[in-house]
Parts: structure tokens; C-alpha cells; sequence
């Protein structure tokens, strides 16, 4: 299944190209890709290795802080650099499997109820409805409360919490192009409905999805951050961001570097994917065009 | 107009119904004993259990079971914490002064600040006020509160000392009796001199926190919608009639934007409380959002229960209040119906 | 002293690729009193020449003019704020999409209202009246219910005599109508048309009326100002550009008019289209589709040239025995 042509990936290659923003975004977010992937390479200490002789080292800049610890150290004297860049690992492997998931099974949903209509269409879209009446972070931090803490449930609840938006994208791309010319000709050649749900449907509702799919990829790092943080995420002493920040809590007037720099990451990884996602929207559809 | 608002009423009756069988299924897909879920206690005798399972019913049908919580839902009950011991209604309603004031507050600065600054960044836009303004907005909705939070607190409060880090009134030298629940309207019928300033003393760091978002949302949604509106042809015909340019951006082409941006701010009440959880934890604000994250913790799952009911039932009547909002504020909606 | 007089005015509109020329060279006087139409097909610069006038063009677009003089007064001298106060007050405009061009948010009431209080102030009892009034003249039955009503709430015809009701808060001087009847349904076109003429002459302004409907022209016009691509191609007098059309162009529209046209006949069409941004012609812009079009024609662009009241853009024009060169 070829979902663009190679022609259309340039010419939204040269819309993208237009926007700044959208440029310095995807240069972060390749600088945070290398730290997932050479993590092992670049880091100059292992994420959890204390050391009791520099405990709370302010970074390097610092009168108090040395060599080698860039950015200083933790209240049980791990280096922040080194957990910061195996963090990048944790949250870009949560945005990773939680967009997927919530795509995943939100365009299947949304296929059906857009494709069948009738009570399939009423049940999924009452039971979206449903899920989008509990604001989100408090619907995850219940089912995080019913599944019990940890990483990979507040993936599952942040994955279910996003669902009805792919589920509605989907489903009114469907609608609206359900009885374009090509899909009513491709169902009077004989094609089966699941061949024009994929093969004709879903590949025009590529553009927006892809939009929406950057945006929820931020919005995952960030739940699952301050899922972490509220201590009902990631638990330490893994390294991820906002389960180090609820480490750092306690140190906020001692050592203000504990507290900068893992929210620091959070916000430029996060500003960075809304940015590309921005010049996405703006390059895949004109429509949707900002300005 | 009466027709217009049961109609929409009779809309949320179905995602109404969801929510209240989500909020039960909730205590029954716990792991572990419904009994010892909703009562706390454990190793009980087997008689007490037996009682136990008669007084929720859990020895009926599922389906006996849900209509009967509906029923008791609708007397308006419930259920009971565990730590407490007191109907869950109480212990909300005791809180959601609080945060209904820390929202307030949050939504005020974010109006205040985020429609100028999208109706600056539309009328000069492409021009470096857009460019700044839209880059804030953008890094604002990226912001993750708690750290942000944390951030004020460490600069403000912490090193400059400025404002208090935690708590909403100045308890050693006011007292009062709460009246309405919200400190700022309590501090003033108390009328001791200096306790309305240190009430919105307490309240600064966290209203600036929780506005953030919805702040950034707002600036964006109402750039957008003035940049729509300011291609339409009534703005021409208002340039063409000689109306100053302020009058031209700030009434007719603002007052259309409007019908938007109410909306936009009326759907950030389901952000604002999602923020409040956060904020509240950060600056030990004593509301519904803190609330929530003890009963998480101490495994209060009854207040858990209502509380998602509760907050859920109030965004749904804020939505139901913005969507007939968007009927009075537009001409064309408003006799449609 | 003519009341507006415009001379040489050319927008340009910034583009992906490049400047757009929308208006080229266009030379225009009204007297008081006066009605002159503008005519060309849709594209060809009509209603971007007279925004241009009023200063209603984005601020990207690029406006140059050698004379813009509203009753004496040097429009490009003056300040933009000044400018406006012109706009509503002097000059008066009204557009083709009568229904878009009231702002839904307000009562039309409030709308026209808003136009006395910045030409005329008076106080709020002196100036419903005045709205009251207006909306009599342009004939709304019941204007104190209409005064309330929101623009959704009127139909189309009803909506231009509410823009003729604000254009003429102010007593305007001239007033410009952009294709004021195109949007509306054949029977009240001819209504508003009317409208339009009696106030013109009743309250003795001159009148700019945009139009591709040349039967309107025949009946209303003093002064015809034809316009092409961008260019204005002749100007004459309303008589003569019937009887003795000079431009090929001109020629052609009057002979798709069916009224002229030999009885049982097929129309005469103009084959071809407007040249866009990117297919200019080197020579005349008309010429790919002049039939009269030679060698000269496809090579070098005629300059405008005036005689008297006539203004021509024409290497080898038709129905006269002196060259206009």
C-alpha cells in the first residue's frame, strides 16, 4: 500500500521547507533522535550510577561544579547529563508507542463507523463521546489509578485518552469522502469494502491524520511527564523526565539545576515536535493553511 | 429559545448515561475485592463481609446493581470516602470553591492576555509582533505546568521572595470564617484590613501557571479567527464607510471573531481542570485537583469514583452553558432556532 | 473642476511569481452630477482600480498614480487618517455581494447609524430619524421593524438598500457601485438599478457604476471608460462609443449585445480568454483575440492616447477617418 506518491512527499518537503520553525524543530528533534539512538556512545556515565563523593554537584559553569559533570549531579550524585540523555529514550519511545496505538485502533474505529454508519457508527462514536467528557489527564490518572502505577499502563491510558480524536478525524474524512467519484467507481468494478476502506478511503485521509498524529505525539510526552511527575508514571529511578522532576521536588531551593533541566528537555522536545507539526499542517494541506 | 436549550439538554442524556456507567464499571474492573475497594477495611469477619455485600447489593445482578447506583446517584449520593468516612458529595463540594476560584482567576489572565495578543499578531501578521507573540503562544502550549510551576516558585518565591509557595491566605495573621468558599469574596466580608491582598497574593503564581495553556490556545484560536474575519466583506464595507481602523478591528471584526473564541475558551474548562491537578499539587492549593491525587494515592476509590463523576458532569454543563453562549452571542444560531 | 480625477493609476499585487498587474494605466474624470460606467469582463481590474481610489487594497499592493484629486483635493498628499474620513463622507461605495457585505453582528439599524455618527455626529434621537429616513428612501417597507433587524434576516434586494441606505448617511458626492445588482435576482436587479439612478439625480452626485452589462450602460451612462486585462482600452462619450466604437474590443462587445446582433442569427462571440499573470502578449493584450489584430499588433503594445474626450489604447482603430496618432 504506496500512501503518497513520491511526487507528493516533495512538494510537502517544499511547503515544509518554508517555515523556519518548522526547520529549527526538526533539527532539535534530530539531536534528541541521536541521543536515543548513541545514548550508550554519548553519555558519559550510566543513567543510574551514583556517586557518593559529588552528590548535588551544580553544573560545570558553576564555581562548585567540575569536570565531568556537565550539567551536575543528582540528590544521590547520578549525572544529569547522561540520565537527560537516556531519558530522551524514554520519551520518545512513550510518544512513539502511544500515537501508534491510539492511530491504530482510532482508525479502525474510525473506518467502521464511518464506512458501516447505522448502530456501529452510534456505539463507537457514544462511547468516544464518553471517553472525551473526562478531561484528559484526569481520565488517564484514573485508569492509571484502576491499572496501577507505572510506565506502561499510563502509555495504555494516555493511548485510549487520545483515541476519540483519531476515531472523529477519521470518521469524517471517511463520510466526506465516501462518495467521491473514485470510491463510487471502484465499488461498481467490484471492490471488496475492506479493499475501499484501505486502498482508496484511508489514503486520502493520509494529510490530516499525519498532522494530528505530531500533535499527539507531544501531547503523550507531556501527559506521560506529568503522569511521572504526579508519581503514577514512569517510577524511579528510571530516568524519565518527569518522574526525575518529581525526584527534584524537594531540592527546588537548593539545587536549582535538578529542576531545570529535565522540564527544560520536556519543553524544547515538545515545542520542537508542535513546531514540525505546524509547518506539517501548513505544508499537507492547504486548507488548513494558519496563514 | 426554551425548545432550543431542551434540545441540547436531551443530546448529552446518552453521554451522560456512558459517563455514569464508565464511573461504576470503574470500582468493578479494580483488581483485588469490591468489598474491601469500596470500604477500606480488610480481614473482616465473614459476617461483617456478608453485611458488607448486602449494603452495596453486590450479591444482585450487574445490571440491578448499576440501576440502583444510577439511583443513588440521582438522590445525590455518592457514596463515602474511605479516609474520611463523609459522603464523597461533601468532601467535593467542600473543595471545588477552591479550584473554581484558582480557574477563575486562571481564565481571567488568559482572556486578558490571550485575545489582544491574537488580535495584535492577526492585524501584524507575518510582521515580528506575529512572529513574537505566535512563538510565546506556541512555547506556552508546549510548557509542562508542573515544571513551569516549579520555575515561579523557585524564582519568585524562593529567591526573590516575592510571593508565598504554598496555600491560599495568610494564616497567621487573618482568620475567618469561609462564607462562599472563595478566598478573595471571604477575605473581603471579613473585612480585615490586608487579607483580600494576601488571599490574591497566594493566588498570583498559581492563576499565572494554570492560565498558561488555555492562555496559548486562546492567543492562537483568536488569531486564526481574526485573520478570517478580517478578509470578509463586511470589513471592507466598514473601511469603505470611514470607520477608524481601531473601530474597525476592535468592534466589527472583533465581535465576529468573538463567536469563535468563546467557544475556545469554554472547551479550555476540560484543560483548566486537567491543570488544576497539577497547579493544585505544586502549590499545596487545597481544591478538588489535589483532592483527586491524595484519594489516588490512599487507594480512596469511592472518591475517586465521584470525583471523575463530578468533574465530568461540570464539564459537560460548562460545554452545554458555551454552546448556548454561542447561540446568544450569534445573530444567525440565535433565531434559527 | 471635475469632482474626481484620476490619472494614470496601476496596482500591482505581490505573487508567488512575481508582480501581478491587475490595473495598468487607467485616466477617469467625473463631473457632479455625472454617471460613468466602467466596463470589461470579470478580471479585467474594474473593482481593484476603484478600491484603489478608496484606499480599500491590502497593504501589500502596490498603488501608483500620477493625480488622484477628489473635488481639488490631492488624495496621494494626504494622510491616511484624513484619507478614510474621506471614505463614507465624500466618496461612498457599495458592493456586489450585498448579503457578505453587512456585518451579521449588528442590526442594520446600528450599521447605517454607525456611518452618521462618524460624518455627521448629532445626537442618538437625531440620527435614528436620519436612519429612518434613509431607509425609507431606498424604499424598506417598515423601516422602524427593520431598523432592528440582523442582515440574515433581509433578503438580497433588501440588503443593497441598506448598503444604498449607508452609502448615502453621509450625502456623499460620488458614489461607487461595483456591480450593485450582479448578486441579485433578475427582477429586483432592475429595481435596485433604478433606485440607484433616482438618487443619483435627486441628490445630484456623480456615480461611478461598475458593470459587464452593457444594455445598463446604453441606458444610464454619460461617460463609458472600457477596460481590458488590466488596461483601459477607450473612453468616449456614451453615444459615440455605441455608434462609433473605436476599439476592436469594444467593437466586439457590442456585437455579442443579442439586441444587435442580425435577428436569427447565431451571437457573435470574443473567441480566446483573458491573458493571465504568465501569458502576457508582448504586443496589444487584446491582440491574440483581435480579429483585426496585424504584425504591429502582436509586437508593440499601443499607448493610451486622448483626443479631446476620448481616450483609445489602439494601434489601428476602427470607424474614424482621422488617426488618432
Amino acid at each position: 500500500m504506496k500512501l503518497f506518491a513520491d511526487d507528493a512527499w516533495r512538494t510537502t518537503w517544499n511547503y515544509f521547507k518554508e517555515s523556519k520553525g518548522g526547520l529549527w524543530g526538526l533539527g532539535f528533534l534530530g539531536l534528541v533522535m541521536i541521543c536515543v539512538i548513541f545514548a550508550d556512545v554519548i553519555a558519559p556515565f550510566d543513567p543510574s550510577l551514583q556517586n557518593r563523593d559529588a552528590l548535588l554537584l551544580p553544573p560545570i559553569w558553576t564555581e562548585a561544579g567540575h569536570w565531568p559533570y556537565i550539567l551536575g549531579t543528582d540528590a544521590v550524585g547520578r549525572d544529569m547529563l547522561s540520565r537527560l540523555i537516556y531519558g530522551a529514550r524514554y520519551s520518545m519511545f512513550i510518544g512513539f508507542v502511544v500515537v501508534s496505538l491510539a492511530v491504530i485502533a482510532g482508525t479502525l474505529l474510525g473506518l467502521l463507523a464511518g464506512y458501516y454508519q447505522g448502530w456501529v457508527d452510534t456505539i463507537i462514536m457514544r462511547l468516544m463521546d464518553v471517553i472525551l467528557a473526562f478531561p484528559s489527564l484526569l481520565l488517564a490518572l484514573g485508569l492509571v489509578a484502576v491499572l496501577g502505577p507505572g510506565l506502561v499502563n499510563a502509555m495504555y491510558a494516555i493511548a485510549l485518552v487520545m483515541l476519540p480524536h483519531f476515531v472523529r478525524l477519521t470518521r469524517a474524512n471517511v463520510l466526506s469522502e465516501k462518495n467521491r467519484d473514485y470510491v463510487v467507481a471502484s465499488r461498481i468494478v467490484g471492490a471488496s469494502n475492506w479493499r475501499l476502506m484501505f486502498n482508496s478511503i484511508l489514503p486520502n485521509c493520509m494529510a490530516p491524520l499525519i498532522v494530528q498524529a505530531t500533535l499527539s505525539f507531544s501531547n503523550a510526552i507531556l501527559d506521560a511527564a506529568a503522569l511521572g511527575f504526579l508519581g503514577m508514571g514512569a517510577q524511579p529511578p528510571i530516568p524519565e523526565w518527569g518522574a526525575m522532576l518529581a525526584e527534584a521536588r524537594e531540592f527546588i531551593s537548593r539545587a536549582w539545576w535538578v529542576v531545570t533541566f529535565p522540564g527544560l528537555a520536556i519543553l524544547l522536545t515538545v515545542l520542537s515536535i508542535n513546531l514540525v507539526g505546524d509547518a506539517l499542517r501548513d505544508a499537507l494541506d492547504p486548507r488548513m493553511r494558519r496563514s | 429559545m426554551f425548545k432550543f436549550i431542551l434540545s441540547k439538554i436531551a443530546l448529552l442524556i446518552p453521554t451522560f448515561l456512558g459517563i455514569t456507567l464508565a464511573a461504576f464499571l470503574f470500582v468493578r474492573l479494580l483488581p483485588g475485592d469490591p468489598v474491601t475497594i469500596l470500604s477500606g477495611e480488610r480481614g473482616i469477619s465473614d459476617e461483617r463481609r456478608a453485611e458488607m455485600i448486602a449494603q452495596f447489593g453486590l450479591d444482585k445482578p450487574v445490571i440491578v446493581q448499576y440501576f440502583s447506583y444510577l439511583k443513588n446517584l440521582l438522590q445525590g449520593d455518592f457514596g463515602q470516602s474511605i479516609s474520611t468516612h463523609r459522603p464523597v458529595v461533601e468532601e467535593f463540594f467542600e473543595r471545588l470553591p477552591a479550584t473554581m476560584e484558582l480557574a477563575f482567576f486562571a481564565i481571567l489572565i488568559a482572556v486578558l492576555i490571550g485575545v489582544p495578543a491574537g488580535i495584535i499578531a492577526a492585524v501584524k501578521r507575518g510582521r515580528w509582533p506575529d512572529h513574537v507573540l505566535m512563538g510565546s503562544a506556541l512555547t506556552g502550549y508546549s510548557m509542562p505546568i508542573f515544571w513551569w510551576g516549579l520555575l515561579l516558585i523557585m524564582l519568585f518565591s524562593t529567591t526573590l521572595g516575592w510571593t508565598p509557595v504554598s496555600g491560599r491566605l495568610d494564616i497567621i495573621n487573618y482568620y475567618f470564617e469561609p462564607v462562599t468558599g472563595f478566598m478573595t469574596v471571604d477575605a473581603w466580608l471579613s473585612g480585615q484590613e490586608g487579607a483580600v491582598k494576601s488571599a490574591l497574593h497566594h493566588l498570583i503564581l498559581p492563576s499565572v501557571v494554570l492560565s498558561t495553556i488555555p492562555m496559548a490556545v486562546i492567543a492562537r484560536q483568536t488569531r486564526s479567527a481574526m485573520l478570517e474575519v478580517l478578509g470578509e466583506d463586511y470589513i471592507r464595507t466598514a473601511y469603505a464607510k470611514g470607520l477608524p481602523t481601531w473601530r474597525v478591528i476592535g468592534i466589527h471584526a472583533l465581535r465576529n471573531a468573538m463567536i469563535t473564541v468563546v467557544t475556545v475558551i469554554g472547551l479550555q474548562v476540560g484543560t483548566l481542570i486537567a491543570g488544576a491537578v497539577l497547579t493544585e499539587t505544586i502549590f499545596s492549593w487545597p481544591g478538588v485537583g489535589k483532592w483527586m491525587i491524595d484519594a489516588i494515592s490512599h487507594r480512596d476509590y469511592p472518591a475517586v469514583q465521584g470525583g471523575l463523576l463530578f468533574i465530568s458532569m461540570l464539564v459537560m454543563l460548562v460545554n452545554l452553558i458555551v454552546d448556548l453562549m454561542y447561540g446568544w452571542i450569534n445573530p444567525r444560531v440565535r433565531d434559527g432556532k | 473642476m471635475s469632482l474626481l480625477s484620476v490619472r494614470n493609476l496601476s496596482v500591482a499585487f505581490p505573487t508567488q511569481h512575481g508582480w501581478f498587474q491587475a490595473v495598468e494605466g487607467i485616466h477617469l474624470d467625473v463631473n457632479a452630477g455625472d454617471i460613468l460606467a466602467i466596463v470589461g469582463e470579470s478580471g479585467s481590474g474594474k473593482s481593484v482600480a476603484m478600491m484603489a481610489v478608496m484606499n480599500l487594497l491590502p497593504p501589500t499592493a502596490r498603488i501608483t498614480c500620477d493625480e488622484l484629486k477628489i473635488e481639488g483635493q490631492d488624495l496621494l498628499a494626504m494622510p491616511a487618517k484624513q484619507r478614510r474620513k474621506l471614505n463614507g463622507g465624500t466618496i461612498a461605495m457599495i458592493f456586489q455581494e450585498p448579503m457578505s457585505s453587512l456585518n451579521p453582528c449588528f442590526t442594520v439599524g446600528y450599521q447605517i447609524d454607525e456611518a452618521i455618527r462618524i460624518h455627521l455626529g448629532g445626537s442618538k434621537k437625531e440620527r435614528t430619524e436620519r436612519v429612518l429616513h434613509l431607509l425609507e428612501i431606498v424604499g424598506i417597507p417598515d423601516p422602524r421593524r427593520r431598523y432592528k433587524a440582523y442582515p440574515h434576516q433581509m433578503s438580497g434586494g433588501m440588503s443593497q438598500r441598506a448598503m444604498i441606505a449607508m452609502a448615502l448617511a453621509a450625502n456623499p458626492k460620488l458614489l461607487i457601485a461595483d456591480e450593485p445588482t450582479t448578486a441579485l435576482d433578475v427582477t429586483v436587479q432592475a429595481q435596485i438599478l433604478e433606485l440607484l439612478l433616482k438618487l443619483q439625480q435627486t441628490q445630484g452626485m456623480g456615480l461611478i457604476l461598475i458593470t459587464h452589462d452593457m444594455g445598463v450602460v446604453a441606458e444610464t451612462a454619460q461617460q463609458v471608460v472600457v477596460q481590458y486585462a488590466g488596461q483601459q482600452v477607450e473612453k468616449q462619450p456614451v453615444f459615440g462609443l455605441f455608434n462609433q466604437p473605436h476599439h476592436p474590443y469594444t467593437a466586439a462587445l457590442l456585437d455579442a449585445l443579442p439586441e444587435r446582433a442580425p435577428a436569427g442569427d447565431f451571437l457573435p462571440t470574443i473567441q480566446g480568454i483573458v491573458p493571465g499573470q504568465k501569458d502576457r502578449p508582448t504586443g496589444c493584450l487584446f491582440s491574440p483575440r483581435c480579429t483585426h489584430a496585424q504584425a504591429l499588433c502582436h509586437e508593440q503594445q499601443p499607448a493610451l492616447v486622448r483626443n479631446s474626450e476620448q481616450w483609445l489604447r489602439c494601434h489601428y482603430p476602427l470607424n474614424t477617418v482621422e488617426v488618432l496618432r
